[in-house]
């Protein structure tokens, strides 16, 4: 029986209810934790406000610090009047480093889930300072420097959640839509327009300047909701899930490769280091190259019980692996990593 | 065909100090236009010829800004550089579509920066780490490497070149100058001096004359009339070196590879302001004041200056290294890494040598030089803020919960 704690969890400013979010106050639950949610939300009107405000630079500087420090500020006492003994923020929290560093000192454990990638969140290191515990979605060398910062670093990749699982023999596939999720390259808008018209429908940045994929352009992918995205991922014959526009370059896996495959989609992926040891070739179908990608879909388009199959395994696999409550569980542990075994509070 | 705009729209100094940028943008055969003022239309041409120029005057009138025939093409540019945030050129700004802005703009009255500008504008004073024109250079994606932009600066064989006033038209006390001249015409054993001045500098050089060794000062020429920047540039490029203090002629010398022996002082900070390129020395006055910001009556009596008269400071400066190094001035060489030019101490310390390195590694990271640098310690500095990050979204309305 593991120690029952009392986590304040403080959602982004920029996507105040994501699945991240929500698969850890579920997961923490479900363990038997209480969990706290900070009203992150409530604050984005006045931020807002700011962000409009004709004024200039140095006036937006100070304000921007006040507007931080006051959100910071409403954290931490949100974090003492309920007693709670951990903070899991993100690198969107409005939190500061110096209301982290007040928590440190009243004992309350600060942790981080760092699901940004550094080389594309250069700000990682003004956001590390007072956190105790920074898991990230990354491994080396990210997490060596954290513990060379002083740091309990944590490798801890996103997660599925064990409520979107459905079971895949009663997915009805719409045979001709093959989503495709992810930033346009010129690499990719050759590699993927002899299957135009097939179909096919993307969602991302910068397909709506390619004339030809115009008008089976959808938007950002932000502009998704959640069930919709389910609904895709159940859905499509064939989800194509793009890091980035620079394939097989990068190494954190995305949360939509462990959403896709809770919800027993079928996808291809393009190949991420952290992969390996993660997922095999019999749950997932990578591929390496915008070209690769082509083929994979000519040859996946019409084998459904192959996809079934892909989709089925992938799904058994991260209900038994992958799951927020084993983040969560891999967390706590590091947490409390210091501390001796006590008997259970509850 | 790519084209970009770069609206410069200030001194000499600057105009030399975005060479990096325009080099940069104008690879691959890009249209590149430059705005700036009439009064270095001149110097523009000569110094980017490839590019096509534009000149901001004042409308009549309302006092708005008008650009020769750059509004009818504003919307083609495919980036913008504004290099500067004050009103002129938040002003111009409005010409172009905001997507395209980088460096300064404004919309809707509310004033915009890169997020580059926003960080550097943090790091003010001793604390500035980085050359004003890898500032600028940083603003375009992968700007040129920084050794193809200047020349290794060489010995020409003309003799030594002194500049007696710098940027804000300071001179050295008289005999520090004099000082100087000679011990840097010792070491290097020169007696041919070109003094670069203005008319109203005769007064000086009459003082100075008389201090200066025998043979040096009969050996001197004076250019204290109205030159041209092109004759000036093309004497400073047959030089063996420059003795300056910060001014544009320093950086004319860095543009022509030639070497730069600078005395900084007063608002100059080296690693702010220093010659760009390989083979510059720069003798930067360290007293606890350095950097200032000018003023007529300082308070400490222009220690930074009277430095340069220290005895065993000129005995360096003539070549006679004793082992003795005197305080309050510290002697760089001029070196490049991977974000631009940098100056390392060869005499005397650097007391924020380590905050340098870790600021520098943090605008490799910025920039997408490096990964993870190696030079930075944990919370050393402020060139970020929590705001950075956190207040940027909050600018459309809030999505309904059903968000993903």
């Amino acid at each position: 029986m593991h120690t029952k704690r009392k986590l304040l969890l403080v959602p982004p400013m920029d996507k105040p209810s994501s699945c991240v979010l929500t698969g850890c106050a579920e997961a923490l639950e479900k363990m038997g934790h209480d969990v706290v949610l900070f009203d992150t939300a409530a604050w984005l009107p006045m931020c807002s406000a700011l962000q409009h405000l004709p004024i200039q630079l140095e006036q937006q500087e100070l304000l921007g610090a006040q507007a931080v420090e006051l959100m910071a500020q409403a954290v931490a006492a949100v974090a003492q009047a309920q007693q709670v003994d951990v903070v899991l923020a993100f690198p969107q929290s409005p939190l500061s480093a110096d209301v982290r560093e007040q928590l440190q000192s009243q004992k309350v454990k600060t942790v981080c889930w760092m699901i940004e990638e550094c080389s594309l969140f250069p700000f990682w290191r003004k956001l590390v300072e007072g956190y105790d515990v920074v898991a990230t979605i990354e491994h080396e060398p990210f997490i060596s420097e954290l513990a060379l910062l002083g740091h309990t670093a944590v490798y801890l990749p996103f997660a599925a959640k064990s409520a979107c699982c459905t079971p895949v023999s009663t997915h009805t596939a719409a045979e001709d839509m093959i989503v495709v999720l992810g930033d346009a390259s010129d690499e990719l808008a050759n590699a993927l327009s002899s299957h135009i018209g097939r179909g096919m429908v993307l969602w991302g940045e910068g397909w709506g300047a390619y004339d030809q994929y115009r008008p089976y352009y959808q938007g950002k992918q932000s502009s998704l909701t959640r069930s919709e995205r389910k609904a895709l991922y159940r859905d499509a014959a064939i989800i194509v899930n793009l890091h980035s526009a620079n394939i097989a370059a990068g190494d954190a896996v995305n949360m939509e490769t462990f959403a896709i495959a809770s919800c027993g989609g079928f996808q291809l992926v393009d190949k991420r280091t952290l992969m390996d040891g993660m997922f095999s070739y019999e749950e997932l179908v990578m591929f390496e190259s915008a070209e690769e990608l082509s083929e994979m879909i000519d040859e996946f388009v019409d084998d459904r019980n192959t996809r079934m199959e892909y989709a089925r395994n992938a799904q058994t696999l991260v209900l038994a692996k992958h799951t927020y409550e084993q983040r969560m569980k891999t967390l706590l542990a590091a947490v409390f990593s210091d501390e001796k075994p006590s008997p259970s509070k509850s | 065909m790519k084209k970009y705009c770069v609206i410069q729209l200030g001194d000499v100094t600057e105009l030399l100090l975005t060479k990096r940028l325009m080099l940069s943008l104008l690879r691959g055969e890009a249209e590149v236009h430059l705005v700036v003022q009439p009064e270095q239309s001149q110097v523009a041409a000569f110094l980017y010829p490839e590019a096509t120029l534009h000149v901001v005057a004042e409308r009549h009138g309302n006092g708005a800004m008008v650009v020769d025939s750059l509004e009818a093409e504003a919307i083609s540019f495919s980036a913008v550089y504004n290099l500067h945030g004050s009103v002129k050129n938040m002003e111009l700004s409005a010409l172009f579509p905001r997507e395209v802005l980088h460096g300064y703009w404004k919309h809707m009255g509310r004033e915009f920066c890169s997020q580059w500008c926003t960080c550097l504008s943090r790091v003010q004073g001793r604390q500035r780490f980085l050359n004003v024109m890898d500032v600028w250079a940083h603003l375009a994606d992968s700007p040129i490497p920084s050794h193809m932009v200047n020349p290794i600066a060489m010995r020409k064989g003309g003799g030594v070149g002194v500049v007696l006033r710098d940027r804000n038209g300071r001179a050295l006390p008289v005999n520090v100058l004099a000082g100087c001249i000679n011990a840097v015409c010792t070491a290097s054993r020169e007696t041919d001096v070109v003094l670069f001045g203005e008319v109203e500098d005769e007064a000086l050089v009459a003082e100075l004359l008389p201090l200066l060794k025998e043979k040096i000062a009969a050996k001197t020429v004076t250019r204290c009339f109205d030159t041209s920047f092109e004759d000036d540039a093309a004497i400073i490029s047959t030089l063996d070196m420059l003795v300056t203090p910060e001014s544009d002629l320093m950086h004319v010398a860095a543009h022509v590879g030639t070497p730069v022996n600078a005395f900084f002082h007063s608002s100059a900070w080296c690693m702010a302001n220093g010659p760009y390129g390989l083979g510059h020395r720069v003798w930067q006055a360290d007293t606890v004041c350095a950097p200032c910001i000018p003023v007529e009556n300082c308070s400490e009596e222009f220690a930074c200056m009277h430095v340069f008269g220290n005895e065993q400071l000129q005995r360096f400066l003539s070549g006679k290294i004793d082992e003795k190094y005197p305080e309050g001035v510290t002697g760089y060489v001029s070196m490049l890494d991977e974000v631009g030019v940098t100056y390392m101490p060869v005499f005397g310390t650097e007391g924020h040598a380590s905050e340098r390195l870790a600021l520098r590694g943090m605008a490799s990271e910025f920039v997408g030089i490096t990964g993870i640098s190696k030079t930075v310690p944990q919370g050393i500095n402020n060139f970020y803020a929590e705001q950075d990050w956190l207040l940027q979204h909050c600018t459309a309305p809030v999505e309904e919960d059903d968000a993903y």
